[in-house]
């Protein structure tokens, strides 16, 4: 047996239909008879009191004059009342009244012993109702009617068939009428049910329900298809989008993949399929790794299992081998797609093929290292004739000084000049290519020291232009400690070298910004016109070509040459005639190479 | 409900009587055997009279005036006739018993009876004024112009009336004391 909740909503319209008709007839049924019999009663008792008082009144003689027969044929007048069970005359005498005469149309019904005090023991099947006889004003005797309660019983046995019958043929009636109407609810929600099992079986968001009615189960129906046609919508979106992905996947010159949450790949595009001569079967998952070179593969299996838990774009460069054996470099990305909760969903990744690119870098990279290499080789080859050319015209200058005319020692200057200035020339171009090509120090450095120690070299300077170098407490950083002196040395050196008509007032400070150091020289020099902010930093610009400001014009490239192989940044700020502020940054030790290679803007 | 109260002395005395009854019912009444049972039988039954009988108001000198039941000759009811009536009443009157003898018969009856060994009982009974029932012995009393003569039927006292002597006299029998008469002639 199904319980009741669980029964098709047939049965539990029949049942209900059933159940209320069922009550609301039976109480009416029992009502009724309750009713009935109770007005019954109160109609029999009210009756036989008339009744019983007008036979006492008729018996008060033949009892005052002990007549019995005549009290007899008086009680004799009863036969023509029906269910009348019996009737006594009682004669009060003694103590306890004795009966005078009786009437008993009932077979097997005799008068009872009247109680002294004038009642009858009651039975359940008559109803007794006694009456005094009173002869001038005193009782002389009582008469007591007996009235059979079968009749009652009767009535309601009559009534109870007949409302039982009622109730049998309305129940039946009712469950003939409820089965048709019932088809009224039960056929709407049974097309209902078959439409959504067809669609939840076979995935056809084109089926539709049949609408019966206008009611609530019209409005069910009506809202159930608009409900598949908004599916069905968003299914054929669906479908679309996927379709245009996989287009686009296709279409792409890059080779695409995409990845489930914990890094399963379930997709690779036709470029990937044609590219590995393998097919998707046997690459997907895992499968990467049987076309990934083998020194990679620690690597990018590192790098991706990190993406996975931390949800970091995943970025590697890799070779992986052509269907004929070679391998290519490429450049892969991957990015995480999240839900709106945060959740990953997916990976999106592309792959793209930096193999020439790589080669042409590798190139550049050896050309520069042999230009290096060469300029290094070459300044400090030069630097011995050049020295020789310093030395002898000086020698010439001093010795010979009384061989030459006027003219001669003019010429004799030009030569000594240039000299020198041969001499700083490739002095600077050596100490930038050291820049370039210097090892990186693991070491600290202590900002203020290497200060001191530039500051030691530019004495002579200093003291010449009566310029004043001030200083805040500065920190510790990573780098080696000539770099950082260089790089004190060629700033401050500028600040003197541009200085305006006023003394030169130089202040050197430092603070955090992000995962930087930050160091900034400020002077009231001439400043620079923003347009040049950039160019400055150029071998050999220069934007003054006063004589006063003599220099070979690669200071500020050595220094940029050193912050950037730190991985920092340096720049200026400044209006023309307002000074210059020039700023540097200085990754902090321990901090990834990736953040390092971003400044921080704040 | 019929209830024997005890403030209902006179009733409870009623029903002494009224056991007499029993006794003539259960008992063979042989006549002369025991005269004393018959005639209290009788006497009570003098004194329902009064209650299914309306005399008119001017059968009393006033409205105080007791009933009086009149023995005429012989008194056959010794004391008894007494002790039913001790501290009975007729509507509002008190109940007396005289008793007259030979004597005339004076205005102030109500109830005579007339007893069985007197002589001239028509002439007697002609001579009565209006008002009086009059209550005697066996059939020919009737003829001599009574209006209720006591019988034996069956060995039980039974009464027939005379309903157009009666009603001479001024006095309204009632239907159910007609009922329980033997005999009704008009």
């Amino acid at each position: 047996m199904l319980p009741f909740q669980d029964r098709p909503i047939k049965q539990k319209l029949a049942f209900i239909t059933l159940v209320t008709t069922g009550i609301a007839l039976l109480l009416a049924g029992v009502g009724n008879l309750l009713v009935d019999s109770i007005l019954f009663r109160s109609n029999l008792r009210r009756d036989l009191t008339v009744l019983a008082r007008v036979i006492a009144d008729n018996s008060t003689a033949a009892l005052a004059f002990n007549d019995q027969a005549t009290a007899s044929q008086t009680l004799g007048a009863l036969k023509e009342r029906s269910h009348i069970a019996g009737a006594c005359i009682y004669r009060n005498s003694g103590q306890s009244p004795k009966l005078f005469t009786e009437y008993t149309p009932a077979a097997g019904f005799h008068c009872p012993q009247l109680q002294a005090t004038g009642t009858i023991p009651a039975t359940r099947r008559n109803l007794s109702l006694a009456e005094p006889i009173v002869l001038d004003g005193r009782t002389i005797g009582t008469l007591v009617l007996f009235y059979d309660l079968g009749e009652l019983n009767q009535r309601i046995t009559l009534y109870g068939t007949l409302i039982l019958g009622v109730f049998v043929a309305a129940l039946f009636l009712a469950l003939l009428l409820s089965n048709r109407l019932r088809q009224a609810i039960a056929t709407p929600v049974a097309r209902l049910v078959r439409a959504t099992t067809a669609v939840s079986e076979t995935g056809d968001y084109s089926v539709r329900a049949e609408k019966l009615s206008g009611d609530e189960l019209g409005v069910l129906v009506d809202r159930f298809n608009e409900m598949l046609a908004r599916t069905q919508e968003a299914f054929h979106q669906v479908e679309k989008e996927r379709a245009r992905f996989q287009f686009m996947a296709e279409s792409m010159p890059q080779k695409i993949f995409t990845a489930t949450a914990n890094g399963e790949v379930d997709y690779f595009n036709r470029q990937w399929v044609e590219f590995t001569g393998l097919t998707f079967d046997e690459i997907k998952g895992s499968g990467w790794a049987r076309f990934l070179h083998p020194d990679d593969l620690e690597e990018a299996v590192r790098a991706w299992k990190d993406s996975l838990r931390t949800g970091e774009p995943f970025h590697c460069q890799q070779r992986f081998r052509r269907a004929d054996g070679k391998y290519y470099w490429h450049l892969t990305r991957a990015l995480a797609m999240r839900d709106a909760s945060g959740n990953i969903t997916m990976w999106i990744g592309s792959n793209t093929d930096i193999h020439d690119q790589k080669e042409k870098e590798e190139e550049l990279r050896r050309a520069n290292e042999d230009l290096q290499q060469f300029a290094y080789s070459a300044s400090h080859d030069l630097q011995e004739p050049i020295r020789n050319v310093a030395i002898y015209s000086e020698i010439v200058a001093r010795n010979y000084h009384e061989l030459l005319d006027d003219e001669g020692r003019q010429f004799l200057g030009f030569l000594k000049e240039g000299g020198h200035r041969l001499a700083a020339l490739v002095n600077d171009l050596l100490a930038y290519t050291r820049a370039s090509m210097a090892e990186l120090s693991d070491q600290q450095v202590d900002a203020s020291e290497a200060l001191q120690t530039s500051l030691t070299t530019l004495a002579d300077v200093i003291r010449d232009t009566g310029a004043l170098v001030t200083a805040d407490d500065l920190p510790r950083v990573h780098m080696g400690s000539v770099h950082l002196q260089q790089i004190f040395q060629n700033l401050i050196g500028n600040a003197l070298k541009y200085r305006s008509e006023e003394p030169p007032r130089i202040h050197v400070c430092a603070g955090r910004t992000g995962r930087m150091w930050r160091f900034s020289v400020r002077d009231n020099g001439i400043g620079i016109d923003p347009e040049y902010k950039e160019k400055i930093f150029g071998v050999f610009k220069r934007l003054s070509h006063d004589r006063n400001n003599s220099g070979t014009g690669i200071g500020l490239a050595i220094c940029q040459r050193i912050v950037e192989r730190y991985g920092g940044r340096i720049w200026v700020e400044s209006q023309l005639g307002k000074g210059a502020t020039f700023l540097f940054t200085v990754p902090q030790p321990g901090e990834s190479s990736r953040s390092a290679l971003q400044p921080s803007d704040s | 409900m019929p209830r024997v109260a005890p403030k209902q002395r006179l009733a409870s005395r009623a029903l002494v009587y009224i056991e007499l009854f029993a006794g003539l019912l259960f008992a063979p009444l042989c006549s002369g055997a025991d005269v004393s049972l018959e005639y209290s039988v009788k006497a009570a039954f003098l004194l329902n009279f009064t209650k299914f009988i309306e005399w008119p108001a001017t059968a009393f000198a006033n409205q105080q005036a007791p009933f009086e039941i009149c023995i005429l000759g012989k008194d056959p009811f010794g004391g008894v006739i007494d002790q039913i009536v001790l501290g009975e009443m007729a509507g509002n009157r008190a109940l007396i018993v005289r008793r007259l003898g030979e004597a005339s018969v004076p205005q102030t009856c109500e109830l005579l009876y007339v007893g069985p060994e007197l002589k001239d009982t028509a002439q007697t009974l002609s001579e009565l004024p209006p008002g009086i029932l009059t209550v005697g012995e066996g059939n020919r009393f009737l003829r001599a112009g009574g209006m209720i003569a006591f019988v034996i039927d069956d060995r039980r006292v039974r009464f027939d009336i005379s309903q157009g002597a009666a009603e001479k006299a001024g006095l309204k029998l009632s239907a159910k004391l007609l009922t329980v008469a033997r005999l009704v002639s008009r």
